[in-house]
């Protein structure tokens, strides 16, 4: 019989294996980065630009360019280009962040020969037909009011208002006469400065021959292309006085709590002690948030805290959805972890499960070309090479107690946090 | 081609195993075969309580997630209509710790009481969170007892209702147990770097010693035929009206399920798609507009949902949809239509085997719905559909009298 009280003897992890991404730097001056992998039939080709909502002068416009840029061409109608991926099989999308904006696809291999030139094409002759502008308005304007009765993502609206200030370029609170108020020229000059001529980096990985290679080289070697224009740091934020927003949403049953405050970034020497103490509070299913609101209390579906990375600034962010007669309750709560991490020590075992959980994840990170490449577009946006990796782990593996409640009490701290309440308190 | 192996133990638990040399993780998957239609219409919303409480500690191990997270692990779960299935990702090194957690609560639960009123507190905020405090949230509890009155898929997996959740007892939780959870009605798929005599070695020490019991006869109610089309309407506090359609499609396991999922990507799947380019961008009725199909084991719905766009009367919404609709069973598609649906299928097909997760998830649904291999050769039966046969299922299911139709008002001022 076996003893199974008795866990099964663990095996330490010692050494991540990355699979590292190759650089090549086309004389147009656009880099690409590949990530081979060689058991499947399928390529991701991500396109991604210096043209995030942060380099827009009125919301909505970098996220428009971003979505139209596939809505027709000078040779080419919204349909017809929708047609030609579907054709294919492939899948084309478009994301827009604060920072970077991008255009992926995903396709087989043997698709890659005639999407790429394509996508070129569309890429380098957009037109924003005006009929897709409005279009485009119309829908999102009905999308923000069936939005803006969640209680989630009213928070998520308010929050960066709250954390930054008016007028930052980081902020970009939504409001319903935003969708009335974009003009096609708004698009196409953004669109000129940002995307057209512009250099941008390109990720692919997957199925990724010497064919897939030369042929991206090909097409995207011969385009005239001037490089990106630096970029001014951002001002400095300058948040709202008041601590705690309350938004009363009526007959709401559950409350949206978002919680907040400017941090360090991932290059500040104290990064690695912030990123273990705020995955001991919060940042995984086990942590103490979860444990004790969720597991403990049954207040939540789910609780989290994190670390958010801009390229131009960090900022922590505790983040639930809540019982509406709880909210209350659950705020303590968060305020008595969070004090708990300043003034007593993690355990030895706590430690030690936070420490490998966090190696695992990182391993997990690397499973496949796809995970492999989100870390190294993660790393070319903070510019660091694979040695962020190296010295983080090694950093976690010597980390002690002490050390992680030094980083709590630097910051973590409860009445730092902005407040911001959607519901009832 | 996706490589795997296969094994059964003396106790009924059957083991498929995938070799993958380029993770350096291992995707352990167990499935169950029980879902929401294997749930008492008196005491829904078990199966899913159930799967929170798998997490609440087991009869030699205190707790599950810590020791798994202590060897670099992380894991899930999700329950569906069909199926309870549990899956964790570990560092290949430490793979037996997967064996032994897992094992242990197949063999027994700890059933304390304190896991049982936190969860069962955790689901009711589950339930607040997605179906009650959204705008559309109560849609599918709407719909499915329209358009099923007598097949257990009438309610939804979180159940019909908060109060049976809140009035499940001790004694419901262990009978659950011992009725649905034994080596011979689960099904434990694993992709990794390992060998497979070492995961038959494992297999056989950690869950070889687990009794077997004699898999119960699944005897569901049978779903009379609809014989008239059923309408109902509510009033919800949301912006838009909304328009859903619900009709009875035929199960997993006819060769017409693959006809009638093309179907549906034809209508809306992508953006050259027939709903999407022809009623959302060529008109201004809709706000959105999609048409999929519930993907259940047994015979599951062909859903068109709308939300009109404002001011937008529901005559010309539903005149609109129904006239793509004749068009289709008239007029059919053209070849090229279909072949545009199948590469996105086979696109999709290959992306799903680029992680060991996917790999372990589809291997264990397979052998579930018909066997293991299935999930290499699923992608013909895509491929075997023709556009008469597109036709042919078009005209058998878009009959008003095979409609559930729920109208889904915005409430005035």
């Amino acid at each position: 019989m076996i003893d199974r009280s008795v866990a099964p003897n663990q095996q330490e992890i010692k050494k991540i294996e990355f699979a590292e991404a190759q650089t090549v730097v086309f004389s147009s001056g656009i880099q690409c980065h590949s990530i081979v992998q060689e058991d499947c039939k399928v390529v991701r080709l991500e396109l991604e630009f210096e043209a995030g909502s942060k380099f827009q002068d009125k919301a909505l416009i970098a996220t428009m360019v971003n979505n139209l840029i596939l809505e027709g061409c000078e040779r080419y109608s919204a349909y017809e280009i929708a047609s030609f991926f579907d054709n294919e099989g492939a899948f084309i999308d478009t994301s827009c962040s604060a920072d970077k904006a991008s255009l992926v696809l995903h396709c087989l291999e043997r698709s890659i020969p005639k999407l790429v030139p394509y996508l070129q094409e569309v890429l380098s002759t957009a037109n924003f037909p005006q009929k897709e502008i409005e279009n485009y308005l119309k829908i999102s304007a009905q999308k923000f009011e069936v939005n803006r009765e969640k209680v989630g993502w009213v928070a998520r609206n308010e929050f960066m208002e709250e954390l930054l200030g008016k007028g930052h370029p980081y902020c970009w609170k939504l409001k319903a006469n935003n969708y009335v108020d974009v003009q096609r020229d708004d698009l196409i000059s953004f669109y000129n400065e940002k995307y057209k001529s512009t250099a941008f980096q390109i990720y692919v990985s997957g199925k990724v021959t010497s064919e897939v290679l030369k042929t991206i080289e090909e097409v995207f070697n011969s385009a005239s292309i001037r490089p990106s224009k630096s970029i001014d740091r951002l001002a400095m934020a300058e948040p709202s006085a008041s601590k705690m927003k309350l938004i009363e949403k009526k007959g709401a049953i559950q409350s949206a709590i978002r919680l907040g405050a400017l941090t360090i970034n991932r290059r500040h020497a104290d990064f690695p002690f912030l990123f273990v103490a705020n995955t001991v509070l919060g940042g995984y299913f086990g942590s103490r948030l979860m444990t004790n609101i969720r597991e403990d209390k049954g207040y939540t579906y789910g609780i989290g805290s994190g670390v958010i990375h801009l390229d131009d600034l960090s900022y922590f962010i505790v983040s639930t959805e809540v019982g509406g007669e709880v909210t209350g309750a659950t705020l303590k709560e968060i305020e008595i972890e969070m004090n708990q991490l300043q003034n007593v020590l993690v355990s030895q075992e706590e430690l030690k499960l936070v420490k490998n959980y966090i190696l695992g994840n990182i391993m997990k990170g690397f499973d496949g070309s796809f995970s492999a490449m989100a870390r190294f577009q993660m790393l070319k946006h903070i510019g660091l090479g694979y040695s962020y990796y190296e010295t983080l782990i090694q950093k976690i593996k010597e980390m002690k107690a002490k050390e992680i409640q030094v980083a709590a009490r630097k910051y973590l701290v409860y009445s730092d946090l902005k407040k911001i309440v959607v519901g009832k308190l | 081609m996706v490589e795997f192996k296969d094994h059964q133990l003396k106790n009924g638990l059957r083991l498929i195993f995938n070799e993958d040399k380029t993770t350096p993780i291992v995707a352990f998957n167990l499935l169950y075969d029980v879902g929401s239609k294997d749930e008492d219409e008196n005491k829904t919303g078990f199966a899913h309580l159930f799967e929170h409480l798998m997490f609440g500690g087991s009869i030699n191990i205190p707790s599950f997630d810590g020791p798994l997270q202590t060897v670099g692990g992380e894991n899930n779960a999700f329950t569906s209509t069909d199926i309870t299935n549990y899956y964790l990702t570990v560092p290949k090194n430490n793979i037996e710790t997967a064996f032994w957690l897992e094992s242990d609560r197949m063999l027994s639960l700890a059933f304390s009481d304190k896991s049982l009123e936190v969860q069962r507190q955790v689901v009711i905020e589950e339930f607040a969170q997605q179906y009650l405090n959204q705008p559309y949230g109560d849609v599918y509890l709407l719909l499915r007892p329209l358009a099923y009155k007598k097949h257990p898929y009438r309610w939804n997996t979180i159940g019909k209702e908060i109060k049976h959740i809140e009035t499940a007892t001790m004694e419901d939780v262990k009978a659950f147990f011992t009725r649905h959870y034994y080596p011979g009605n689960a099904i434990l798929s694993i992709s990794g770097d390992l060998k497979f005599e070492e995961v038959k070695r494992l297999t056989e020490k950690w869950f070889g010693d687990i009794p077997s019991k004699k898999k119960v006869v699944r005897n569901l109610p049978v779903e009379p035929l609809q014989k008239e089309e059923r309408v109902l309407e509510v009033e919800r506090d949301v912006p838009l009206n909304a328009l859903y359609y619900a009709y009875h499609m035929p199960s997993k396991n006819d060769a017409d399920y693959y006809a009638v999922d093309l179907l549906s990507d034809v209508l809306s799947r992508g953006d050259s798609s027939r709903f999407y380019e022809r009623l959302l961008k060529k008109t201004d009725l809709f706000a959105e507009i999609d048409a999929f199909v519930t993907g259940d084991t047994e015979t599951g719905l062909f859903i068109i949902s709308a939300k009109l766009s404002e001011g937008m009367s529901y005559e010309e919404a539903e005149a609109a949809i129904n006239q793509e609709l004749l068009e289709l069973v008239e007029n059919g598609i053209e070849e090229e239509e279909l072949k545009k649906v199948k590469n996105k299928a086979e696109s999709t097909f290959e992306f799903g085997k680029t992680s060991a997760l996917n790999k372990a998830m589809g291997l264990a649904i397979c052998t579930l719905v018909k066997e293991p291999e299935l999930f290499n050769y699923e992608f013909d039966l895509y491929v075997k559909v023709t556009v008469e046969d597109i036709q042919r299922v078009a005209e058998n299911l878009l009959r008003k009298e095979n409609r559930s139709k729920l109208i889904y008002k915005a409430k005035k001022g």
